[in-house]
């Protein structure tokens, strides 16, 4: 099953690790991924770290990019989308560099491109029978975003700020240009919709972060909602006209 | 002068020499630290010679001095407006360059990386 996706003429995917001071864990993460999906193009975006995470991916046998200035989650997932785009791949998996991911499905969310054609498939936590480590803040986020999304998208998603995602060359068509750079995981659904594209979400298996802590925690909570909820909106004003339900594919 | 209005008067030199050793540090172009510079200068006039607040306003025949402050704070976040519209775009601008940086330092460096970037390959 994991070997077609690494033989010659099958289709191209290439996984992306976007990765800011993630010294700790992102060479096992690396090492992880090398073991789940033999052959596969690992490219690890460093987003300007202040540690040591570049040399570490690059010891690690992962292609490292570097950039110049800290941009963020967003700018840095772009970043490997647009690699992903400029250097020809059908798809490209973006997994977190903090080891919360279990690569060992990767070739199940390159599967479910393939199968449902959607543009963009979403490993969630919340699908599947194991466990998810979110704070109980994070749960109610995630709860209120499930709502709001329902509510305005008229979609219905389980795990709306899961990082673990596979997309397809239509969508990196778009993403390469317009991508939302602070809080990328809530306001691409909606780019999505706008686009009239698809997405399926199928269950993954979430782990404990290996070290060091969410960028969104405390506090940042807020901040984070406040301005998802606006940039959901923002996108939702954007709309040309009036577009139809989301063609959700379902399990 | 009252106490409310030395310490307006303060905070008003305060701005004006903080935007000044931003320039001189070039922190600030000078077309973006003309509205501060002004800003600065009419806070420390007004808080020393309050009636000219007055004046003013009658001289653009607003009469009333809070209908007039008013009108300064529209006029200032128009201002604002446009530097945060000149800031976003700069954002935007740097976004594309540092991506664009980090992918041709890629492109000069790759034969020092572990593998070729092409599709279906070892990276």
């Amino acid at each position: 099953m994991i070997e077609q996706f690494s033989l010659p003429g099958s289709r191209r995917f290439l996984v992306i690790i976007p990765a800011w001071n993630e010294e700790l864990s992102v060479g096992g993460v690396i090492a992880s991924v090398r073991e789940a999906v033999p052959g596969a193009p690992v490219i690890v975006i460093d987003d300007c770290s202040e540690d040591a995470t570049a040399s570490v991916a690059a010891a690690a046998g992962a292609t490292t990019i570097r950039l110049p200035c800290h941009l963020g989650l967003g700018g840095c997932v772009q970043t490997g989308y647009k690699f992903g785009f400029e250097h020809g791949f059908d798809y490209v998996i973006r997994i977190d560099a903090d080891g919360q991911h279990d690569p060992k499905d990767i070739p199940r969310i390159v599967e479910a491109l393939e199968e449902t054609g959607c543009e963009m498939v979403i490993g969630s936590r919340y699908l599947g029978p194991d466990g998810h480590f979110t704070s109980f803040l994070r749960r109610v986020g995630i709860v209120f975003l499930r709502l709001l999304l329902r509510g305005l998208l008229s979609a219905s998603i389980r795990d709306p700020t899961s990082g673990f995602v596979g997309v397809n060359r239509r969508a990196l068509a778009v993403f390469e240009r317009v991508f939302p750079l602070s809080y990328p995981e809530i306001e691409i659904l909606a780019v999505l919709q706008r686009r009239r594209f698809r997405f399926h979400e199928i269950p993954t298996t979430m782990f404990r972060r290996q070290a060091g802590r969410s960028s969104i925690a405390g506090w940042k909570h807020l901040h984070y909602l406040t301005c998802v909820v606006l940039g959901v909106f923002i996108n939702v004003l954007k709309y040309d006209g009036p577009a139809p339900p989301p063609r959700q594919v379902r399990d | 002068m009252s106490r409310y209005r030395a310490a307006v008067a303060i905070f008003g030199l305060v701005l004006g020499v903080a935007v000044l050793r931003s320039l001189r540090r070039a922190h600030i172009r000078i077309e973006y630290s003309s509205i501060w510079i002004l800003s600065a200068g009419s806070i420390v006039v007004v808080a020393v010679w309050p009636g000219l607040l007055t004046s003013a306003a009658a001289l653009l025949g607003i009469g009333d001095e809070t209908f007039f402050l008013l009108f300064m704070t529209i006029v200032f976040s128009f201002l604002m407006f446009r530097l945060s519209l000149a800031v976003s775009r700069l954002k935007d601008d740097n976004t594309v360059l540092v991506q664009r940086v980090a992918m041709l330092e890629y492109e000069l460096n790759k034969s020092s990386q572990p593998g070729p970037p092409k599709p279906g390959e070892r990276l």
